[in-house]
């Protein structure tokens, strides 16, 4: 602060020195003879009490307005007698209470008069008029004794009750403080409100010196009232109460309003549309949010974190699960009967940790129990992961066929015609009828040129409040999964048709032994295919899905934590099959790419083989039904003479028409294909084609297996790695060593 | 719902099998001696009972089954037994004369030419009765006159009729290590046998010696009775059939299981092994075993625990495998047994293609108690079964040299003029024995590489 400008001291002349008189006396009077001599005190004692309560004295007045920084005490006009330095420092000195109180009580009536202004800041204000009043007794107090205290200096009547300048600078040392920190805290309040503020002023309860944490603490237990109350709303009804936005956790309007003004989770018909628009998921991620500016610092970082949650779990409890019965409970009774004050941090945190586990306990036992999360999941993997085989086998094999055919010749209510079969045909109609309505067949988008295989796809609908974890997100995620598992199916399912074909083939009608080498051939490359994909599959369903499933399953009889884990819990649980089965996790993500292009593209090089292998197939049956006609006698004594008794008991088994997938039964009759020599020499043409296309897709196939054994041999996930172990368990696809 | 298999019991044997097997899966799927579903199973949805039997309009469930025999007397113990009402009485065929084919195969193979229509008229009527079959299982000796020979006549004509259907047998193997009242078996073996080889899909082999060996080393039981052995063998059964049963993510139909374990036609003789037997399988076995995953699979390849006798050389070698595997398994346990496996190289496997431990993981039956957490069944191909056949071509050779026994023979038509189907029944079965030999070789790719061009 400044010391106020006095005018330069006088140069005192060289008085005579008249006797009789002391020194200080002959200077008071030359004083009085110049109009020098000191201010009385009795005028700078009223004039001190005034400036205490920010009045501007008759000698003195503040300078600037209220909420400046420094104050400037300066002489008013009036002034015509000196003050002595001490005096006026003195008096400086008390000053800086004066210019406080100014300012404290300026914010005061502010508050009073203001309707913007946070509960916490209200809250600050009450307590700070409260103060204030002491203050002003403080102040009478003052004054009383200022009519006691002579007028004249020179009256050294030493009443105890008379005033000095240095009694009320010890009366008031202790206001001074209080009355700084007050006014730190109102300068505060400026820049700060809500929770900020709490956690502004409870920055002061660590101060060193006992008595301003006496006093901050006693403030702080009035002034967080409001945030408490808040709280505790929000822990035992999950609504926020909070119209200044003062809390740590704030509501995001846009979907807060849908909630409150539409009512939606009724159910009403005209709502469906709105439903989509905001999922739970949505609600639950982002309906509340936490203001971390606003979390008081008395509440940990995790503790905030826990309050938050059992607020949204309430909420959800409410909106979402509609489980209103659980707000009657004892439970729920008993939290809200504590009384939470800043004063006791320790039952407050029992009491957040007994509502955290009550709250979030009971929303996991609606989501597991009352919406059937685990039979959701459960669903999901047998349907969407094709854990059902029987209900995959049967899926597939009728609406395999027409899975080949454009995409843009697939009408939806066929494939849902024949998804309803395949429920029906296999153990799937046993399932819950709520689990089966929801499961859907459907076209993805398509463009010019797919087929059915491309865009088939099998859907799950979820809906309130079980989307706030199935979110489309998650959902699509799954249809992830299915797509690739369905593709390795088609395959598989391909391959044992093939090995129908090959192996069982020839039982009955491939019975050509000049084409044996071919089908040798093409069987020992079917079976390493066969071995691939059954192991890739086993992989999937065994190492991947099970394995995670079972650690879903732990979660779900723990129920440890809120939805929140179970959220991240189901979430690991996905992520965890969708980059084991997609093989990702690799050194970089452009192996992955690679690997799983390579490995996508081996299952299409299968594709192409079975092709290959099916006109072979039709080929030998061209064979076989010419040989028929070749004059060999009916050998069926001739044991001996292998081939050719072999090649006539074609006669005997039935002859599947060339290309056709449906066999007719002729047994016993030999059939005439007119033409049947012509279509010999053709076929010495076409045999060779047959012949390279089995060949060239074998041993692609067998390069890129190669290949993709030994790219998951040095894979950075284990389980992954695995999938080597169990594809080159006798070391066949072992790089030679050179 | 499709997939069905219609099951085929002929002979003594074959029925003998079959019964024990029809009781094991009524036990697993809780339906009463008379076909009705028990008290306690009727939660639907856990199994599938309509691949082995179909529902009667009174909702009784009825076995898929045939019943064929030349003589009455197993077929009579049947039908005299608690189970008598299981069965549909018009699929069950006994010879009129009730001679039986007095263990001569040709006499077997006649007589079913007489009966063919009346037996396909059954069969046709089981194969229309299924939504979409799936195929056959065929449960017979090879030793004697009617599993043997009835059987061989209706695996030729299964094979024209239904070309597309999957036709497996149950085969039991005569206990050639035993001196046998029936002195033709090795006759009767390889003439079956070529029909085996040459109009099955899949031959589970059951052994008698094995069977035996196993009845008295493991279950301590010095001489098992047939019904002791028909008991392991329903077990293997109804344990091979569990995918089937109880579906799962994989292998819930047959010919899936069996496209894996069978990559060229010839070679599809599978031996099995089965751990552990337990007490209420089988008197007195002894449950000492601590069953975790590992040591069931570890178990399953010992040789010891095979069903069939067949000493493995140096380069004898699993074409493929599969471990059904049933009970409460911790799926990561099947992970780290796989590894171990491998690490301590428990198993050969072919050299010239992928081969590898194939698990399948099947629940259990909840209605049948069982002392141990898992067990497990092995389905495999493997070289060494090759002997078994070398054993039963040496004893024929043997006897042929001397042209001992073949009196019967000559007496039935197929015979009246040479031994022709004889030699050429050896002929098919040495060729299979060598394209097993072969098949443990690198080069078996090139197997059919010295035939003609086309």
């Amino acid at each position: 602060m400044n010391i106020p400008q006095l005018p330069e001291p006088p140069i005192l002349p060289a008085a005579p020195i008249s006797s009789g008189l002391s020194k200080s006396q002959l200077l008071s009077k030359w004083r009085d003879e110049h109009g020098l001599n000191n201010t009385s005190s009795i005028d700078i004692l009223r004039d001190t009490v005034n400036i205490l309560q920010g009045i501007d004295g008759t000698f003195f007045r503040f300078q600037g307005t209220a909420n400046q920084s420094e104050f400037k005490l300066i002489p008013t006009g009036q002034r015509s007698k000196r003050v002595p330095k001490p005096t006026l420092e003195l008096v400086i000195r008390l000053a800086e209470l004066g210019w406080l109180y100014k300012q404290v009580a300026e914010f005061v009536h502010e508050c009073s008069t203001s309707t913007s202004k946070g509960l916490i800041t209200q809250a600050l204000s009450r307590h700070v008029q409260n103060r204030l009043y002491d203050f002003y007794r403080l102040i009478a107090l003052l004054e009383a004794q200022l009519a006691h205290t002579p007028e004249k200096d020179d009256d050294h009547s030493d009443s105890t009750d008379s005033l000095t300048l240095g009694r009320i600078s010890v009366w008031t040392e202790e206001w001074r403080l209080k009355m700084r920190m007050m006014s730190t805290l109102v300068q505060g309040a400026e820049d700060v409100h809500g929770g900020a503020l709490v956690s502004l002023i409870h920055g002061y309860t660590e101060n060193g010196d006992p008595f301003i944490r006496a006093f901050v603490s006693e403030l702080l237990e009035e002034v967080s009232q409001p945030f408490f109350n808040t709280l505790h709303t929000w822990i035992t009804s999950g609504e926020l109460y909070d119209p200044f936005k003062e809390f740590f956790v704030s509501n995001n309007n846009d979907l807060g309003m849908d909630l409150n003004s539409f009512g939606w989770m009724v159910g009403a018909a005209n709502t469906a549309e709105h439903k989509a628009n905001i999922d739970a998921g949505q609600l639950w991620a982002k309906k509340y949010s936490v203001r971390d500016e606003m979390r008081p610092r008395f509440v940990g970082e995790a503790f905030a974190k826990k309050i938050f949650s059992i607020g949204k779990s309430l909420n959800f409890i409410r909106h979402s699960c509609m489980d209103e019965e659980f707000f009657a409970t004892n439970q729920i009774s008993d939290i809200a009967n504590k009384v939470l004050t800043y004063s006791d941090i320790p039952s407050l945190e029992q009491s957040i940790d007994i509502a955290f586990s009550i709250a979030s306990q009971r929303l996991l036992e609606n989501m597991f129990s009352k919406y059937k999360l685990m039979d959701h999941l459960q669903a999901l993997k047998r349907y969407l992961m094709l854990g059902s085989g029987d209900f995959v086998d049967i899926l597939m094999e009728s609406i395999g066929p027409s899975l080949a055919r454009p995409a843009n010749t697939l009408y939806r209510h066929n494939l849902t015609a024949t998804l309803e079969a395949a429920i029906r045909g296999s153990n799937a109609q046993y399932d819950d009828q709520e689990m089966l309505r929801r499961l859907d067949a459907r076209m993805l988008e398509y463009t010019h040129g797919e087929i059915g295989w491309d865009v088939f796809t099998l859907e799950y609908r979820v809906d309130q409040p079980l989307d706030v974890i199935l979110t489309p997100e998650v959902m699509s995620k799954y249809r992830r999964i299915f797509n690739y598992l369905w593709r390795l199916k088609r395959v598989e399912s391909d391959l044992v048709k093939g090995w129908k074909r090959c192996v069982m083939g020839k039982r009955s009608y491939l019975k050509v032994p000049s084409l044996d080498n071919d089908w040798h051939q093409a069987r020992l490359a079917m079976s390493e295919m066969i071995h691939f994909v059954k192991e890739l599959e086993a992989y999937c369903h065994l190492e991947v899905i099970e394995c995670s499933w079972e650690r879903m399953e732990q979660f779900a009889s723990k129920r440890e934590g809120d939805l929140d884990a179970l959220i991240a819990a189901h979430r690991d649980y996905l992520e965890r099959i969708v980059s084991k089965i997609m093989l990702v996790g690799g050194r970089s993500s452009r192996r992955d790419e690679e690997l799983m292009q390579k490995t996508k593209q081996l299952l299409n090089v299968i594709l192409t083989f079975r092709r290959a292998v099916e006109d072979l197939y039709t080929f030998t049956l061209h064979m076989s039904s010419s040989l028929d006609h070749t004059p060999i006698d009916n050998a069926n004594n001739n044991y001996r003479n292998k081939r050719l008794s072999t090649a006539s008991s074609i006669s005997r088994a039935p002859f599947e028409v060339a290309g056709g997938g449906s066999s007719s039964s002729m047994t016993g009759s030999r059939t005439s294909t007119p033409g049947a020599a012509s279509v010999v020499d053709e076929d010495d043409d076409s045999i060779a084609g047959i012949r390279t296309r089995v060949q060239s897709s074998a041993e692609e196939f067998h390069e890129l297996a190669t290949y993709v054994v030994n790219a998951l041999q040095s894979h950075p996930d284990l389980d992954v790695r695995f999938l080597a172990v169990r594809l080159g368990f006798n070391q066949f696809y072992r790089k030679p060593t050179k | 719902m499709g997939r069905e298999l219609i099951t085929l019991q002929a002979g003594q044997a074959g029925n003998a099998i079959g019964h024990s097997f029809w009781q094991q899966l009524c036990h697993e799927h809780g339906i009463s001696q008379d076909g009705t579903l028990e008290d306690h199973a009727q939660d639907a949805g856990f199994d599938r009972k309509d691949v082995f039997f179909y529902q009667a309009d009174d909702d009784h469930y009825i076995p898929r089954s045939i019943l064929v025999d030349l003589e009455p007397r197993v077929v009579n113990n049947i039908l005299s037994s608690p189970f008598a009402n299981l069965y549909n009485p018009e699929n069950i065929y006994v010879s009129q004369d009730g001679g039986g084919a007095a263990n001569n195969w040709a006499m077997g193979y006649h007589a079913a030419e007489r009966i063919y229509d009346e037996v396909f008229d059954m069969i046709d009527r089981e194969a229309d009765g299924s939504d979409s079959l799936e195929g056959f299982m065929l449960l017979h000796s090879i030793a004697g006159g009617t599993g043997s020979g009835l059987g061989s006549f209706l695996l030729e004509r299964l094979n024209d009729r239904f070309p597309k259907k999957l036709i497996q047998t149950y085969s039991v193997f005569p206990n050639n290590q035993e001196t046998s009242d029936v002195v033709v078996q090795p006759y009767n073996s390889m003439l079956a046998l070529k029909r085996l080889v040459n109009h099955a899909d899949s031959v589970v082999v059951l052994d008698n010696a094995a069977l035996s060996r196993i009845a008295a080393d493991r279950l301590h039981v010095p001489h098992p009775s047939f019904s002791q052995t028909n008991q392991l063998v329903s077990t293997v059964m109804s344990a091979a059939t569990t995918p089937l049963r109880y579906p799962g993510y994989m292998n819930n139909d047959l010919s899936s299981i069996i496209a894996s374990l069978i990559p060229t036609p010839r070679c599809h003789f599978l031996m099995t092994s089965y751990t552990p037997f337990t007490s209420d399988q089988i008197e007195k076995a002894k449950s000492i075993r601590k069953t975790t995953v590992l040591d069931v699979m570890r178990r399953l390849l010992q040789p010891k625990n095979r069903m069939v006798s067949a000493p493995t050389s140096k380069n004898s070698c699993y074409i493929s495998l599969l471990n059904i595997i049933q009970g409460d398994v911790d799926p990561t346990d099947v992970h780290k047994s796989l590894l171990r496996i491998r690490e301590r190289q428990l198993a050969n496997f072919i050299p010239w293609g992928p081969a590898s431990i194939q698990v399948a993981l099947t629940r259990k039956s909840p209605y049948v108690p069982s002392s141990h957490r898992v067990n497990g069944l092995m389905l495999a191909n493997h070289t060494s079964i090759a002997s078994l056949f070398k054993r039963v071509r040496d004893q024929y050779d043997r006897l042929m040299k001397r042209n001992a026994f073949l009196e019967p023979y000559k007496r039935e038509k197929m015979f009246s003029n040479n031994m022709d189907e004889f030699h050429d029944s050896r002929e098919v079965v040495q060729d299979m024995i060598d394209e097993y030999q072969a098949s443990e070789r690198p080069d078996y790719t090139e197997y059919h590489a010295d035939q003609d061009e086309v």
